[in-house]
């Protein structure tokens, strides 16, 4: 158990006073996040970069993620009090959570919510401590051909998860990668697609780009259909009873197997997971009819496979460097802005970083609770505030956002191009995740392409002579083909059924 | 819907074209290898031939559109828009204090925002306060 040796040490940095101040700074934001209808996880973790640009890389990242879980969690109470989901993971939350509330249930909906959150995210925090050093050091082996094919997997799960159209999320993707290689080609030095323009030659900030695609294009969405007033709920009995907690016990267990299990897959997404346990629950509960009516697993298990999955997801991000969704891409592009690349050679460089952060999950799991249990009223409140203020706070942001980045008004022109394209693309229902995690990805995958080409004077049989790649380029063929499959399938029962 | 995707693929491959152009400026191979073009190329290409089985998919209606509601509200999306890029423009001009206590009010009025003190207040802090936030404790350097 060398993991726990580590993590003892990675405690020691977490529980400082800065690092605890951070985690809980992130934990707040993330929540407040979570709970403004509008402003989802991706949005709100790319806003929100600029606040760490002054501290060390370990403060950085623990207040990043630990807006990221907060926001993840926050999601749930809109969900609940208003039937709004806070955030796409918290879609089935409704279902059941916000039928309590009707019921004046609200209270035990969102504390068994926050206790199944902490107990799925503690026993997937614990996991990750067994499960990252072993996954860490076989990955260690992976040559450029090995990297490029994990790359290439992790886009075929993202684009093959999203959206109807398999072929629009290819074409995102697609988009993506080329954005993504503006710029100062990193093998050669020369400039690709930049138009003279000195700016570019960094290529396209990932922060702008992000600011752009979710933030101000949310609010542009916000602003054309503002979403509704809050309906006032009663906060009362946050404690289930005995027979709740029978009822709860077995779904949060699943939850957490589901959701961490699931986080482990590169490019799941947050909804699955949920999904998979409530419909879990619902095959194995004895009164399957009552879900949907305000069954209290209908809210445990979906919430525990939410936040499993938010510290599972870690794993691909921090072992093998593959983000699972938009907002572990921004994740990643603020480990880049601190000048590190998460992936299996950070296990070995920067340990004391890795573990620091990894124990702040379970510092942050318990600020969480206690954030989430006596608090909710408060948080319950923040759904009052008018939307127009929240608009104007999250433009205002972004452009701080973007132009602190690097101190050009360039950077808040992508921003403001990037909003207009995403809000476009929003409309027009393009999927915006393969894109991001694309671009966040193309230029190590160009460089893992070319470096491989190299080593084999440039015959691509070195992916397929070489097991490990093969295998991994192998399942994201599948993948792409079972997703043609599932599209085609779904395509003609809707024809039959019209 | 239809018009809009098309257009929107129009736009797309017309970018895919740029690209595989400006790609094939570059080299596609050297002596050590690929050369800079040759990732783009072959991506601008695969795009291209997306774009075109999306287009034949649409006009064959065969496509799944994902319907958000397509229903376009022009005025407050360009003027808060045309807010944004005005007070950019002014940024580095007028500091930004001055840019963000023109454009949040700007911003709160458009938005129907009609209680004078809340939007005074809030636009006071959101330049000056964020200001000092950012610029005094932060250390982070704004105009």
């Amino acid at each position: 158990m060398e993991g726990l040796q580590y993590l003892v040490s990675g405690f020691a940095s977490a529980l400082t006073p800065a690092n605890l101040a951070f985690a809980l700074a992130g934990c707040i934001l993330g929540t407040l996040i979570g709970v403004l209808p509008g402003l989802g996880p991706s949005a709100g973790t790319a806003i929100l970069i600029p606040l760490t640009f002054t501290l060390d890389a370990t403060g950085a990242i623990i207040m990043l993620a630990a807006i990221y879980y907060g926001a993840m969690y926050g999601g749930t109470i809109t969900s609940v009090l208003i039937n709004v989901p806070g955030e796409a993971a918290s879609v089935v939350t409704c279902l059941d959570g916000y039928q309590m509330a009707r019921q004046g249930r609200a209270g035990t909906a969102l504390g068994i919510a926050a206790i199944g959150s902490f107990i799925g995210g503690m026993f997937a925090a614990l996991a990750l401590v067994v499960v990252a050093p072993p996954l860490a050091r076989f990955a260690l082996s992976f040559g450029p051909p090995e990297f490029f094919a994990l790359m290439f997997l992790g886009l075929c799960l993202v684009t093959g998860l999203a959206g109807q159209s398999l072929a629009a999320a290819l074409l995102m993707t697609v988009l993506g990668l080329l954005l993504a290689l503006i710029g100062i080609d990193p093998v050669r030095g020369a400039p690709r697609f930049t138009f003279g323009i000195p700016e570019l030659y960094d290529g396209l900030g990932f922060v702008p780009v992000v600011m752009g695609l979710f933030g101000v294009a949310e609010i542009l969405l916000v602003v054309e259909a503002p979403f509704r007033r809050v309906v006032e709920t009663k906060l009362k009995g946050l404690w289930p009873s005995a027979e709740e907690w029978k009822r709860s016990g077995g779904a949060i267990g699943r939850g957490t197997a589901v959701g961490f299990l699931l986080g482990l897959i590169p490019g799941v997404g947050a909804v699955i997971p949920t999904f998979m346990a409530y419909i879990l629950e619902k095959r194995l509960s004895k009164h399957p009819q009552k879900f949907g009516t305000g069954a209290i697993e209908g809210v445990a298990a979906p919430e525990t496979a939410n936040n499993a999955y938010a510290n599972a997801a870690m794993v691909p991000l921090l072992v093998l460097g593959v983000p699972s969704s938009p907002t572990i891409a921004i994740l990643m592009g603020a480990f880049i802005i601190n000048g590190l690349t998460p992936g299996p050679f950070l296990f070995k460089e920067r340990p004391d970083l890795v573990w620091a952060v990894i124990a702040s999950f379970f510092i942050g799991n318990v600020i969480l609770l206690i954030l989430n249990l006596p608090l909710v009223g408060l948080w319950a409140r923040l759904l009052r505030l008018p939307y127009q203020y929240l608009c104007a706070g999250t433009l205002l942001f972004c452009i701080v956002g973007a132009y602190s980045l690097k101190g050009t008004l360039f950077d808040v022109g992508v921003m403001l191009v990037f909003g207009i394209i995403g809000y476009l693309l929003r409309k027009l229902g393009m999927p915006l995740a393969p894109a991001v995690l694309a671009l966040i990805l193309g230029p190590f995958m160009e460089k893992s392409l070319r470096t491989s080409l190299e080593m084999s004077a440039g015959d691509f049989g070195i992916f397929v002579t070489r097991p490990i790649s093969a295998a991994l380029l192998a399942v994201a063929v599948l993948i792409l083909a079972v997703s043609a499959l599932r599209l085609a399938a779904l395509k003609s029962i809707r024809g039959g059924s019209s | 819907m239809k018009r809009a995707w098309q257009a929107a693929l129009a736009v797309l491959l017309l970018v895919f074209a740029f690209f595989a152009f400006e790609s094939l400026r570059l080299s596609l191979r050297d002596a050590l290898g690929p050369g800079p073009g040759f990732f783009p190329f072959w991506l601008s290409v695969a795009g291209g031939f997306l774009g075109l089985v999306l287009l034949v998919q649409i006009a064959r209606g065969t496509f799944a559109f994902e319907t958000r509601n397509l229903k376009f509200e022009p005025r407050p999306v360009a003027l808060v828009l045309g807010g944004l890029i005005v007070a950019t423009a002014l940024l580095e001009a007028v500091g930004f204090r001055l840019a963000m206590l023109a454009l949040l009010p700007y911003l709160l009025l458009v938005l129907g925002v009609r209680n004078w003190f809340a939007l005074a207040i809030f636009s006071v802090a959101g330049s000056f306060g964020v200001y000092h936030v950012f610029s005094g404790l932060l250390k982070v350097p704004l105009p």
